[in-house]
């Protein structure tokens, strides 16, 4: 059932920030870019993942070949021919969901904001329409594999933010951070995680905001002052830290306004944290005499430095995955192989009441009244039904087994599911027949 | 015996600076090797003390006697300082690799300087004159390693390279604030060094003798460079690189005093 599900897309490992903030898609825009994508032909279910540091189409439908085409021409499209876009079919780009819901792809492994972002990106892909089983499934089994790999492994502990990195290279720039001003501009939540690691390490915090209101909200929440982002400029002049992270879609500091600054601040030394996409500083800034510029790919390159990445949860968490993989599989397999034995069952069962009930109310029971008749066929789906309960579980339990097949046959052998059908019209037969084959044909391909 | 502990310093000084060298740049950043440089300079400081003092017993010349015994006093001075830093903590013992060359520099210029005062000084003068000069160049020696290491420092958070040397060096202000003030101190220091040497040297120019030599006027040169480092620092903001690029190029010259010291001794 996964064959038909693709993700085509770029990350900060495969793209840099130039390309990716080509790419960028606003929070209120997610549910219009699912709308485009599923207007694409083919497409019939389609979920937008969009953060600064990557950009994924998901899409499920009939055939992934053309559909991964699709996807391609429509991001080549919007950021640019020369973009190197990378793509999963199938199990594959299950398991990339799953990867990436469990903050494995991340920039910094193991922070928690990227699953929150998916689900936002899900939330959006459901109101637009866009959800309607399969990529559903998905999506919803890699939040719960997510959800494990948190609570089981020492991923989100181990965990080395932008937040530390920041910290070390404060500490690089300034020597002790007690006393120090940092300025979160903007109110990304990787940008306030910094600001408030870097608090902890003794700096006062103040915040600017397009919103004041906004502003004066977080300020509280995290100690902080607030200020109007009109006021950049004169904050400038007086902090040591800034960390951007607004959703302009222009530069908001230019060299020219960066070097005006410098001028106020006699030489004092600026460091610069530029965590949006599409960016909020010009990188040209960081040519200037004592201002230091990083944006999010240079932490990325410091953490991948730090050899802080990878550590033994994010083994244990490659682990999960594979097992929720598996489990995953399975489920969709069962779905599949048992479902036209349980439908044979059923129909047998349905085909034997009927007879019986034919022959019955046609004979012993002709006298019966129009209301006992039905009373009577009430009482008999009942009692099918109330039998059929408990093999349709077991069915369906033991089809996500490996000893499935056994159950299965068994199943088939003691219900005579495989001889000729009561049904001279032979239906029954012909869709477990046809079931089966497409089971194994989409089993073989799905590997 | 004395040329003896002379060499044996200068080798452990080199030892230690190959050593110190080895830990910054990432070779060798194990403990015993980080010891083994501790333990060298400190040898070559004791070979050195030892060497001075024979000198001081044998020849009856103490360390501000001259030129030369200056000069001996002024590396032992700088070494000091090296080692010190190597006691106060991790980032700062990789500052003793830009000190510790030039200590030796100072202590094979010292050996190119004849023994008597080249200068027409003597008595408490002379004392002025050579201990203030020793203590101004040592401060600016000081502000050297640290615009040094801040130049090094700059380059590893401009080019994002965060593991190795970015992490042996002190941070960047730091550097650049312990700079500035060993120059503000080095800087009334050498002053007073540069006055009481001239005022003899225009003494004599005077009397018809004209010995104001080159190396007057380069150090002159050095006084006027750490001079505007500091004032440009103090009024125009200047910090960071443009301070440090100003102290080396200040400092180069004065390096250049002393390597003319061993070339062609305090002739002129």
């Amino acid at each position: 059932m996964t064959e038909g599900v693709v993700v085509v897309g770029l990350n900060h490992r495969t793209a840099p920030v130039e390309a990716r903030e080509r790419l960028a898609v606003p929070p209120d825009g997610l549910e219009d870019a699912v709308r485009a994508v599923l207007a694409l032909e083919g497409v019939r279910e389609a979920v937008v993942v969009a953060t600064c540091n990557r950009v994924e189409l998901y899409a499920a439908g009939a055939e992934a070949e053309s559909l991964a085409g699709e996807l391609r021409r429509h991001m080549h499209a919007r950021g640019g021919s020369g973009v190197t876009l990378y793509e999963h079919r199938g199990e594959a780009a299950v398991q990339h969901a799953f990867r990436v819901c469990a903050s494995l792809d991340s920039l910094v492994v193991g922070e928690p904001q990227i699953l929150g972002q998916v689900k936002e990106a899900v939330a959006a892909a459901r109101s637009a329409g866009a959800l309607r089983g399969r990529l559903g499934r998905v999506m919803a089994r890699a939040f719960q594999t997510a959800k494990r790999v948190r609570t089981e492994t020492g991923i989100a502990e181990g965990q080395v933010s932008v937040a530390s990195v920041a910290v070390d290279l404060a500490r690089g720039i300034f020597g002790d951070l007690m006393g120090r001003k940092v300025l979160v501009v903007g109110a990304g939540k990787m940008a306030l995680g910094a600001a408030r690691t870097l608090a902890r390490a003794g700096a006062s915090l103040l915040i600017a905001n397009r919103s004041f209101d906004r502003a004066e909200a977080l300020a509280r929440e995290y100690g902080a002052t607030a200020h109007p982002l009109t006021d950049l400029g004169m904050l400038l002049q007086h902090v040591d830290v800034a960390v951007c992270s607004t959703g302009a879609s222009g530069y908001l500091l230019t060299r020219h306004d960066v070097a005006t600054v410098m001028k106020a601040r006699r030489g004092r030394g600026l460091f610069l944290i530029d965590i949006a996409v599409p960016r909020n500083v010009e990188p040209a800034a960081g040519d200037l005499d004592s201002v230091f510029l990083y944006n999010v790919d240079d932490l990325e390159r410091a953490v991948a430095e730090g050899g802080r990445g990878r550590s033994v949860a994010t083994i244990e968490a490659e682990r999960v995955i594979a097992e929720e993989l598996s489990a995953f599989r399975a489920e969709e397999l069962a779905q599949r192989s048992a479902g036209p034995t349980i439908v044979a069952l059923r129909r047998r069962f349905q085909e034997v009441a009927a007879a019986e009930l034919e022959r019955s109310l046609s004979g012993k029971l002709r006298h019966l009244p129009e209301g006992d008749r039905a009373a009577v066929e009430a009482m008999l789906d009942a009692l099918t039904n109330k039998l059929l309960h408990a093999p349709t579980v077991a069915l369906k339990t033991a089809a996500a087994n490996p000893d499935g097949d056994d159950v299965m046959r068994a199943a088939r052998s003691l219900f005579a599911l495989d001889a000729e059908p009561a049904d001279p019209r032979g239906e029954v037969t012909r869709m477990r027949v046809q079931g089966e084959m497409t089971a194994k044909a989409k089993a073989g391909n799905g590997r | 015996m004395l040329v003896g502990f002379l060499a044996a310093a200068a080798l452990l000084y080199l030892i230690a600076t190959v050593l110190m060298l080895t830990y910054l740049v990432g070779v060798a950043s194990t403990l015993p090797s980080r010891r083994a440089a501790t333990v060298s300079l400190g040898a070559a400081m004791v070979a050195h003390v030892t060497h001075d003092i024979l000198r001081w017993v044998t020849l009856g010349r103490g360390p501000f006697a001259g030129i030369h015994e200056g000069l001996s006093t002024l590396a032992l001075l700088v070494a000091g300082v090296a080692f010190a830093l190597r006691l106060l903590g991790r980032r700062l013992e990789t500052l003793g690799v830009f000190v510790a060359p030039l200590t030796l520099l100072m202590l094979l210029a010292s050996q190119g300087v004849d023994a008597q005062p080249a200068a027409p000084l003597s008595g408490a003068l002379l004392g002025v004159h050579v201990g203030s000069t020793i203590l101004g160049t040592a401060a600016f020696t000081v502000a050297f390693a640290l615009a040094a290491a801040y130049l090094v420092q700059e380059r590893e958070v401009r080019q994002k390279r965060l593991r190795g040397m970015f992490q042996r060096l002190p941070p960047l202000e730091v550097l650049d604030v312990a700079s500035f003030r060993s120059i503000a101190l080095g800087l009334p220091a050498l002053t007073l060094g540069l006055v009481t040497g001239l005022s003899a040297g225009l003494q004599e120019v005077g009397r018809g003798i004209p010995i104001v030599s080159w190396r007057h006027y380069l150090a002159l040169g050095v006084w006027a460079v750490f001079a505007a480092v500091l004032a440009l620092r103090l009024l125009a903001g200047w910090r960071g690189h443009r301070a440090a690029i100003g102290t080396i190029v200040g400092y180069a010259s004065a390096v250049m005093v002393l390597v003319g010291y061993f070339v062609r001794g305090a002739r002129l």
